[in-house]
């Protein structure tokens, strides 16, 4: 059992190490589609910042 | 813009942050269907919290808790000594926490997405790479109603002769006085290792003999500002007045208020006397700092108005502070910063 659980760490650090979750991710399938971030995205309101701010 | 939300497809296969996914940082659900989905729970800024950035950077994060970047300490510090006891309490509590604090920058805001000023913002700096600087996106943001602006010359007259050179930001501003060293300093004069003319342009080796002799008559009475700011710079004077903000340029030179006794560049913060009347603070000891500061103004050229002649100061009185010039209304204590530089004889 304690061999199984080392094994398993292993593979699942190896896992992390590597992009394959990353691809996995609908976030990335989303984000990195520019087109589709264009269409989805609404212009925030500006409320406006004043004169000499910052 | 919509640019803000477009990450690099690149990135995500090369780059050690993505290894772990999007959620290590941002929450939400990766697997989610849909943007509702995907976003339930998710954090837009993980770097507000230090924690996140922190659990790889710990010595830079420990650091920066400190740092006044993120403390933003020097705006309580800088205008305590007004209030009574029971006026820092409220201040503390209805100010500082709730508009000052607001402004303190994320590890986010300087590596990641530009900064929002006003609900306006350049989006991610560069398709959410974890960038070591781009000052044109991010300090040139929330440093944009006076630094930046004077630095590039977009206010008119001259830019800063650095900025000309090529020089930008962080030429000048190291990289521990952002990320802090550990210290929680009081005001930003505290901070160690702070630019200085000095660390370049070394005294006594000036090429020019009239440069040298003006700087040994002049070391230690006058700022460098003072000789080499090149133009009027903004002064904010009714910026705090909560009636809208109307900066006005203008060249003011007086005494330093930190030491009362070497001449240079002062910039008009106007915290008047209402200035937070709606929070319940009257500001008991209004008078005990006057309304201008010492600033380092970033427009330095090496020929002034005040470089090429004598009587700029010490004729004309150029741009000196005075009972006529004044602010009115101000502090009681803006009246000694008044300087009247002596006459040449020749």
């Amino acid at each position: 059992m304690r061999i199984i659980a080392v094994l398993s760490s292993f593979i699942f650090l190896f896992l992390l190490s590597t992009d394959v979750l990353a691809n996995a991710s609908s976030c990335v399938q989303c984000h990195t589609n520019e087109a589709l971030m264009k269409s989805l995205h609404k212009p925030p309101v500006i409320t406006g910042g004043e004169e000499g701010e910052g | 813009m919509y640019k803000g939300y477009v990450v690099d497809g690149a990135l995500v296969k090369g780059d050690p942050h993505f290894r772990m996914g999007c959620r290590l940082c941002h929450k939400g659900d990766e697997k989610g269907q849909g943007k509702e989905a995907a976003h339930k729970g998710m954090i837009k800024r993980p770097s507000d919290s230090l924690r996140t950035c922190g659990m790889c950077h710990r010595q830079i994060a420990d650091n920066y808790s400190k740092s006044l970047h993120y403390t933003s300490a020097g705006q309580r510090n800088g205008v305590m000594p007004r209030f009574s006891k029971e006026e820092l309490k409220t201040f503390d509590a209805k100010v500082f926490e709730k508009s000052c604090r607001s402004c303190h920058a994320s590890c986010g805001d300087c590596h990641v997405k530009a900064p929002a000023v006003g609900g306006i913002s350049l989006g991610l700096i560069q398709k959410h790479k974890f960038v070591k600087k781009d000052e044109g996106k991010t300090c040139a943001f929330c440093h944009g109603g006076r630094v930046y602006p004077e630095y590039t010359g977009e206010y008119g007259g001259s830019p800063d002769v650095h900025y000309q050179k090529g020089m930008t930001c962080m030429e000048c501003h190291k990289k521990a006085e952002f990320h802090g060293d550990g210290t929680a300093y009081a005001t930003k004069q505290a901070v160690k290792d702070r630019p200085s003319c000095g660390h370049c342009h070394k005294l006594g080796q000036e090429a020019k003999l009239t440069a040298r002799i003006s700087h040994q008559r002049h070391e230690g009475k006058v700022s460098c500002y003072g000789c080499h700011t090149a133009t009027a710079y903004r002064q904010c004077q009714d910026c705090h007045l909560g009636k809208g903000a109307a900066a006005k340029p203008a060249l003011v030179l007086g005494l330093n208020p930190r030491d009362k006794k070497t001449l240079t560049t002062l910039r008009l913060i106007p915290t008047v006397r209402e200035t937070f009347v709606k929070d319940g603070i009257k500001m008991e000891n209004f008078d005990a700092l006057p309304n201008y500061w010492d600033s380092p103004v970033h427009n330095i050229r090496k020929r002034t108005d005040r470089t090429r002649s004598c009587d700029a100061c010490h004729v004309e009185k150029a741009g000196f502070l005075n009972m006529d010039n004044m602010i009115r209304g101000g502090s009681k204590a803006n009246q000694g910063l008044i300087m009247t530089p002596k006459p040449i004889h020749r």
